[in-house]
């Protein structure tokens, strides 16, 4: 079957809510997925595959302490990273714009769903921040609501889990001056692109996959009581006048 | 009608900056209690059965643990004492800082950062409170929509007329085909 891309969107965002995803996380996060999904990303099928670690990580609120030079090492081992990775990019952006080196670092090691940068940086690339992004077998940049890379898509999907991977963010004055000329564009849409079209976009969905996300989606959903059935808009009203 | 939406949220702002903002645009908001419980009285669910909006009165139906996120004034009341907390430690600390400790306010700050600029985004009232009247939305919604000769059944649901005096397939081309919104007597009547 296929979705349309605001219906993919509610549907993960329900899913990572009804897992105990803190409000606002939910949406960014189900934004992030989305926009895989479009791509030719598994990102629906991991979102299903992370539902119990998800529940495990809306218990615990991740401290960032970035050090005196601006970077930071932290290790995802027990997360997913659908709430921690959006909260790195966030500090990322924050620490660079207020040094006046205007640059902040990071190493992250042990990080699942790692395509999940992708559009965190490529959205948080819109507001005037250039991103490095570096681990074993590839480089990106993600520079004006583009990203630019160094290796083929299935190595970004092949990422493993103990890779260390360092992203470097600078707040930009003048764009178009970090992309290096060895860089192919990523046969991926900018955010500009993908924005225009997303009205008449569908995401292709396998049905039992489809099913699977609807049953957890459903449990952000209140059931019917006694006093929702009297009580609800129309209940006891005679409408046949 | 479809809209594809897209919010914002500046992680570089300081929570200082951010305080002023709730102060200068949602004066409405921080002038409820809500320390008193009739202020919340009501919470708002999406249904199992109809996957559709409902409100629950908090304090007699189970289900208050997933409501819907349109409690804007009890939000930014919240969110805006947290930030007079973090601020008096540390004024300098960015909405990226805040957030590491306090992730469920991401979603009001996003909210707010999105709807800078748009001074009538927001139903400047508590939608949770025991004296909120949901047919005084529906109204104001359905009107956008073209609704007309509104006949309110009780206050959570209305009739409504739609279309009428809307010009046919046939009757698309004659010269004021447009001048429809409102009903005519016809001149020899």
């Amino acid at each position: 079957m296929d979705l349309s891309i605001s219906e993919t969107k509610l549907l993960c965002r329900r899913v990572l809510s009804a897992a105990g995803v803190p409000a606002g996380v939910d949406s960014d996060a189900a934004e992030a997925i989305v926009w895989l999904a479009s791509q030719g990303f598994p990102a629906l099928e991991d979102l299903f595959c992370s539902i119990p670690e998800l529940k495990q990580d809306s218990r615990n609120a991740r401290q960032l302490q970035f050090g005196h030079d601006e970077s930071l090492n932290i290790s995802l081992k027990s997360d997913s990273g659908y709430i921690t990775l959006l909260q790195i990019v966030d500090s990322l952006c924050a620490r660079s714009a207020l040094q006046e080196s205007q640059n902040s670092c990071v190493s992250i090691h042990d990080v699942r769903n790692f395509s999940l940068l992708l559009p965190l940086l490529l959205r948080r690339s819109k507001d005037g921040y250039e991103f490095h992004m570096q681990w074993n077998t590839g480089q990106v940049v993600a520079e004006m609501g583009n990203l630019w890379m160094s290796a083929p898509i299935d190595r970004i999907c092949g990422v493993k889990i103990d890779d260390r991977v360092d992203i470097q963010c600078t707040r930009l004055h003048n764009f178009g001056s970090g992309i290096p000329s060895n860089y192919s564009e990523l046969s991926l849409e900018s955010f500009d692109e993908y924005q225009s079209a997303m009205s008449l976009r569908r995401i292709q969905i396998a049905n039992e996959l489809y099913w699977n996300l609807k049953e957890a989606a459903a449990r952000s959903f209140v059931p019917a009581s006694d006093l929702s059935r009297q009580r609800g808009a129309g209940a006891e009203v005679d409408d046949s006048d | 009608m479809g809209v594809i939406e897209f919010t914002r949220l500046d992680a570089r702002m300081t929570v200082e900056q951010l305080q002023s903002h709730i102060e200068n645009n949602y004066g409405w908001a921080l002038q409820i209690d809500f320390s008193n419980p009739s202020s919340e009285y009501f919470f708002w669910y999406v249904s199992q059965e109809k996957e559709e909006p409902r409100r629950g009165e908090r304090y007699n139906e189970p289900g208050s643990e997933l409501e819907m996120r349109i409690g804007v004034a009890r939000d930014v009341a919240r969110l805006y004492q947290a930030l007079c907390v973090t601020s008096a430690e540390n004024q300098n600390c960015s909405v990226a800082e805040f957030l590491l400790v306090q992730p469920h306010f991401r979603h009001i700050i996003t909210r707010i950062h999105s709807l800078e600029g748009f001074p009538f985004a927001e139903i400047q009232d508590n939608l949770l409170g025991a004296d909120c009247l949901p047919i005084n939305i529906l109204r104001c919604k359905l009107s956008i929509f073209g609704a007309t000769r509104f006949d309110p059944k009780s206050d959570l649901w209305t009739r409504i007329t739609l279309f009428q005096g809307a010009p046919l397939p046939d009757e698309l081309n004659s010269e004021n085909s447009d001048d429809w919104a409102f009903p005519v007597v016809s001149a020899d009547s």
